[in-house]
């Protein structure tokens, strides 16, 4: 209908105006080509007249008319005056591949005829490379020279064709791109980027890279796999301040947790994957990195990481968070440090938590100060050694001891503490009254009564056995002679019973009193002083003085003349 | 019966004789005095030593033996005899003896057993009041000390025995008492000091220097804990094993050439022989066991002594 309607149009204005003419009827062309005729027309009247000038194109074509370089829509003729006027038409980008019809309408009619049609090979490819030998996980770079063969404005969309798991980019000056609109004829050089994957066996692999439906065909050569090798993730963790940040911790996600180096450094060997990483260090905000990925051989490296402090943490770290102590034997003391950590200053409350009843605390500056404290100042960066004295009552009970110790600031810390209190093992044996001496006689007996008694800590004493060791033919008996146990602070009776024997001699004899217990022993020596007889004296001063009187009678028998 | 008699005469000569009585009560003070050390020494090591061992107070007398029979004893002895002939001489009273029908056996046999009686008058009474003080210091001896303290009494009765036949020797063989006196105690001093000394000398001649060895060196104990430990592995090393062996039989040697001269000297023997009967050696910590030649020697002086007075006074001529 509508070309109906522009052939009567047309051959209106040839009945009526004039002529138009043009050498070229039909042309091919490209979306997007700007077309340009020229056109003649001419004035069939003797008079002066007005030409008016249009185009009837399809939709998107855009046409115009370029005379003395200026676009005219109207055109002043002179009789039968003859003007050429440029007509430019643009072919739209999205115009299909087939024939179209312009009219013109100038004085006269003419109808051109636009085949759009694509040409095959729009660009023209040129690889600087098209294999290159590399070793699984490398990345290769293809330097790629495209040049426009249309007169139009070509847009490409840059594409690739790879193997599984291997990964491409191109690249313009160093940015990544993916899409690049040639100008006429413009020439360009793009890099396309591949990446193998550290998995490929080794062999040959071919890489497409589409510059829209054209393509060209490169090769990589992997001349080495690393299938089956584990990856490595290293990097580097620093402070805000540039100082590398020492023991933070960094989890790999199913991997498990790995720490820094005295210098912030980290190689964390894994599994080829991809994983995310957790990075914490105390008194600093942690951080996370997703999508690590990691392949086989290879090591990924993230480079320096920045970790940013806290402005309040404090590190307790205390010398000997275990004591052993003997009851009695002084006050337990725990040394630790505080260590402010954070980027302000702070001041910590001191308190103990889990003391038992009796005991007593006391936080000092040093270890022979007398003067307790309950607060400590500590400046940004800098550390306060702390002593604390435990004062334990001289009966306390031996045992374990979990002790807390707090300190609360901004931040505040807990530490546990333990104190182990062991026992004395101390006996103490004593005759009643002091007796360590008693005086008997031969074939009598000597008693002695005694206490017994647990003079230690918070121990007790078991199966304890006294026994004595006495001169030879002496019999000693000693009740009781076993005891099951015997508490701390508590005595017990001990009776023992010495006999003498009837030929013993009047002197000073030794009782060895041997007291063993599971944990101690002691020896305590008593004295038997055993005494003559009382008739001992009667009976040596009688023979004494018979042995003078028989002297006497012999002399007075012998002696006589 | 004339030996009994002049037996008799003799025992009532000796027992009231001035000098008798003087050196017996010396004798006695001076036993008493050392039976009392002795005593208090017996009860220092008594306490001293384990307790667990029993001591027999035979010890008692042995201290008083040598300390206070050795002297005082010996020279009771020489006393009781060195005028035994001499004095009969000088006085005449020995041919008036022999003009009685008495034989000169008779004579030197009695008066020997009654100065034996004599001595064993002394030895008696010594023992008895020795064991009054025992009595009075609590001690009551068993029956066994009681053997022990008559086998004490019998060998200080051969000692005293020994220098009363050395005295009569010298009575018999000497001109005169002084002479019998001064040749009595040379003899006294040649057995008692002068043979064990040159025992000493000889035995060094013999036998040599001791080997010029000294003990290996103890390490310096670095450990206190256990000196004991020490002791007995240094012991036990090869070094000293070695020096104790080559030691051993040095002493041996010469020991066994001072006993030699040592059986002749009575004093010696006598203070071997109590020794031996207590149970623990406490004043002659290297004394032989083996006392037989001792008790030889021991009895041996005396007999040849009596036997040679016996001869030289039966054959004398009595001017």
């Amino acid at each position: 209908m509508r070309r109906v309607l522009l052939v009567i149009a047309i051959i209106l204005a040839t009945l009526f105006i004039g002529s138009v003419e043009s050498d070229v009827r039909s042309v091919n062309a490209v979306p997007g080509e700007i077309l340009s005729f020229d056109l003649k027309i001419t004035n069939d009247r003797n008079y002066d007249r007005n030409i008016q000038l249009s185009y009837n194109a399809p939709e998107g074509f855009l046409g115009k008319f370029i005379y003395g370089g200026k676009e005219v829509e109207l055109l002043r003729l002179g009789a039968n005056e003859s003007k050429t006027v440029q007509f430019q038409l643009e072919i739209p980008l999205n115009a299909k591949e087939k024939e179209y019809s312009v009219g013109i309408n100038a004085a006269g009619s003419l109808m051109l005829r636009i085949n759009v049609k694509m040409p095959e090979d729009p660009l023209e490819i040129i690889p600087s490379i098209s294999g290159v030998a590399v070793e699984a996980g490398d990345e290769v770079s293809f330097p790629i020279l495209i040049e426009n063969r249309l007169n139009a404005e070509y847009s490409i969309d840059l594409s690739c064709l790879i193997p599984g798991n291997w990964s491409y980019k191109f690249t313009e000056n160093g940015i990544e791109i993916y899409r690049i609109i040639l100008k006429p004829n413009e020439v360009r050089l793009l890099t396309l980027e591949v990446e193998s994957d550290s998995s490929s066996d080794v062999g040959e692999y071919i890489i497409i890279p589409y510059f829209n439906k054209q393509s060209i065909e490169l090769n990589v050569k992997i001349t080495k796999t690393h299938k089956g090798e584990h990856g490595k993730i290293k990097l580097k963790i620093v402070s805000k301040d540039g100082k590398p940040v020492d023991s933070a911790k960094i989890n790999v996600s199913g991997v498990g947790e790995f720490f820094t180096s005295a210098e912030g450094e980290v190689v964390i060997e894994v599994p080829l994957g991809t994983y995310k990483l957790e990075l914490t260090k105390e008194g600093y905000y942690s951080k996370e990195i997703d999508n690590v990925d990691v392949k086989a051989g290879k090591t990924t490296d993230l480079e320096t990481i920045t970790l940013e402090k806290r402005p309040y943490f404090a590190e307790i770290a205390v010398t000997n968070p275990r004591i052993s102590f003997v009851i009695g034997s002084g006050n337990p003391t725990f040394k630790f440090r505080i260590e402010n950590r954070g980027y302000a200053d702070d001041t910590y409350r001191l308190s103990l938590k889990g003391l038992p009843e009796n005991f007593y605390s006391k936080f000092k500056e040093s270890q022979q100060s007398t003067e307790a404290i309950s607060e400590v100042f500590v400046k940004s960066e800098d550390s306060k050694d702390i002593y604390l004295e435990i004062l334990t009552p001289p009966y306390a009970k031996i045992g374990v001891y979990n002790l807390t110790l707090l300190v609360e600031g901004h931040y505040s810390v807990e530490k546990n503490l333990t104190l182990s209190l062991k026992g004395e093992y101390r006996i103490y044996f004593e005759p009643v009254g002091g007796m360590y001496l008693i005086t008997s006689e031969a074939g009598k007996t000597a008693e002695f009564n005694a206490i017994l008694r647990n003079i230690g800590r918070g121990v007790t004493l078991t199966n304890i056995n006294i026994s004595a060791t006495a001169p030879a033919g002496w019999s000693v008996a000693v009740n009781p002679s076993e005891i099951p146990a015997l508490e701390a602070e508590s005595s017990l009776p001990v009776k023992i019973t010495a006999h003498v024997p009837p030929d013993t001699l009047p002197s000073e004899y030794r009782l060895r009193i041997n007291i063993r217990s599971d944990q101690t022993e002691l020896q305590e020596d008593l004295k038997v002083i055993v005494k003559e007889k009382s008739y001992a004296g009667l009976i040596g001063g009688g023979i004494i003085i018979t042995a003078l009187i028989g002297l006497i009678i012999i002399f007075r028998k012998f002696g006589r003349r | 019966m004339s030996l009994i008699v002049v037996a008799k005469k003799e025992f009532a000569d000796q027992i009231t004789s001035k000098r008798f009585i003087v050196i017996l009560a010396l004798m006695l003070l001076i036993s008493a005095f050392s039976f009392y050390q002795g005593i208090d020494g017996f009860m220092r090591g008594y306490r001293g030593m384990n307790s667990e061992v029993r001591l027999s107070i035979i010890q008692i007398f042995g201290f008083f033996g040598t300390f206070g029979i050795t002297t005082s004893g010996a020279i009771l002895g020489l006393l009781m005899g060195f005028d035994l002939i001499t004095r009969e001489r000088e006085s005449g009273s020995l041919k008036t003896l022999l003009a009685h029908p008495v034989f000169r056996d008779q004579i030197i046999n009695g008066k020997a057993l009654g100065a034996f009686a004599a001595m064993c008058l002394v030895v008696v009474l010594t023992l008895i009041i020795a064991l009054g003080i025992l009595a009075i210091k609590g001690f009551i001896p068993s029956l066994d000390d009681l053997i022990a303290i008559a086998k004490f009494g019998l060998v200080t009765l051969a000692y005293l025995f020994t220098f009363f036949s050395i005295a009569l020797f010298t009575s018999t063989v000497a001109k005169n008492s002084s002479t019998s006196l001064l040749v009595a105690f040379g003899i006294f001093i040649l057995l008692s000091v002068a043979m064990p000394m040159l025992g000493n000398l000889v035995a060094q001649a013999v036998v040599g220097p001791p080997p010029n060895i000294g003990p290996p060196p103890i390490p310096h104990p670095q450990v206190q804990e256990n000196p004991d430990a020490k002791v007995v592995e240094i012991e036990k090393s090869p070094e000293w094993q070695e020096w104790r062996q080559k030691m051993e039989e040095y002493q041996n040697k010469r020991r066994a050439v001072e006993s030699f001269f040592n059986i002749i000297s009575p004093t010696t023997n006598y203070r071997t022989l109590i020794s031996s009967l207590s149970e623990r050696p406490v004043l002659i910590s290297f004394q032989s066991k083996d006392v037989t030649k001792n008790l030889v020697g021991f009895i041996m002086l005396p007999v040849v002594f009596f036997v040679i007075s016996y001869i030289k006074f039966l054959r004398s001529e009595i001017i």
